[in-house]
């Protein structure tokens, strides 16, 4: 870099008042943001696994008591078996999904974890230029 | 590339923010909103333009991070949603920009005034405040942020050869409005 870019550099790091206070407001409000939408994906997580018990119950019961029930087609079995197979995926696909992901950070977590005490390590073995 | 240290809690934290971290969460912002929100400063020349849109990125960050496959691209990812929220806010306010020989002339009646050092730096901060917005990008993403030609070109959404020349070009009329040779 020469001259020029070094006083670029400098200059652009002046100028303009950042205001502490109102950039913690705008933390606090983004933190609450954040939350709220963990929130509404843990709705829709939880909505989705109720629909797919509810279909369990429901398909299951048309299933297996079908005779009490009244319902004597062969199609009126087979479709209440096809829901209920399907609400069962449905349960356990958002389950795994949730499995892998959340496996997935967990090791991406370990490895940056190590990475950091690896950078701490090697700063500390740095002789000091003091 | 070795990282830095920054660079890894930077990227341990979007990790922990992908699984929900409020706390983690909470850092990060502490972290990067100062340097948003210069950027954003830079480009717009408004403090009440810079928080605006700072905290729309954090929206776009907040919706988008879930989705976020690679956690080192984090920094120029941000900087992509900064970025965009400024085009939108500039093409909303509809600036022109600023006239390059406009910028030379009148430089160049003052730059031999400029003797000490932080004459020199205010000189230069005040030439750049006149150059266009999309200049001021550039030169902020390089000079103050110090993301590499491939990086800003990911930010900015345009060819890597085009943020060299762009750059080459907005520091040449610096340079010329300094009066260097």
């Amino acid at each position: 870099m020469d001259e020029l870019e070094k006083k670029i550099g400098i200059a652009l790091r002046k100028g303009g008042k950042f205001d502490p206070a109102k950039a913690q407001t705008l933390r606090k409000e983004m933190v609450e943001m954040f939350e709220e939408k963990l929130r509404i994906v843990y709705w829709y997580a939880k909505l989705w696994l109720i629909i797919c018990i509810a279909i369990c119950c429901v398909a299951g019961g048309c299933f297996g008591f079908a005779a009490s029930l009244g319902i004597r087609g062969t199609w009126g079995m087979i479709a209440s078996a096809v829901f209920f197979l399907l609400a069962g995926q449905g349960m356990v696909t958002i389950k795994l999904w949730y499995w892998i992901m959340n496996n997935k950070l967990n090791v991406l977590k370990e490895i940056k974890q190590l990475q950091l005490q690896i950078a701490e390590m090697a700063g500390k073995n740095t002789p000091s230029t003091d | 590339m070795a990282k830095s240290r920054a660079q890894i809690i930077d990227e341990l934290l979007a990790i922990k923010c992908q699984q929900g971290d409020k706390e983690a969460f909470d850092e990060l912002v502490g972290r990067w909103q100062e340097r948003l929100w210069y950027y954003a400063f830079q480009v717009t020349g408004s403090d009440a333009a810079a928080w605006d849109i700072v905290q729309e990125t954090w929206i776009g960050i907040i919706n988008g991070i879930r989705k976020l496959e690679d956690v080192a691209a984090f920094p120029h990812w941000s900087f992509r949603i900064l970025n965009n929220k400024c085009a939108d806010w500039l093409r909303k306010e509809q600036l022109q920009s600023r006239l390059d020989n406009e910028l030379v002339r009148q430089s160049q009646n003052q730059s031999h005034e400029a003797r000490n050092v932080d004459e020199r730096i205010d000189f230069v901060r005040t030439a750049i405040g006149r150059l266009a917005a999309d200049q001021r990008a550039l030169l902020t993403l390089r000079y103050r942020e110090g993301f590499n030609t491939a990086q800003i070109a990911d930010i900015l959404r345009i060819p890597e050869g085009t943020v060299k020349s762009r750059l080459h070009r907005t520091v040449g009329k610096l340079r010329q409005a300094m009066g260097h040779e």
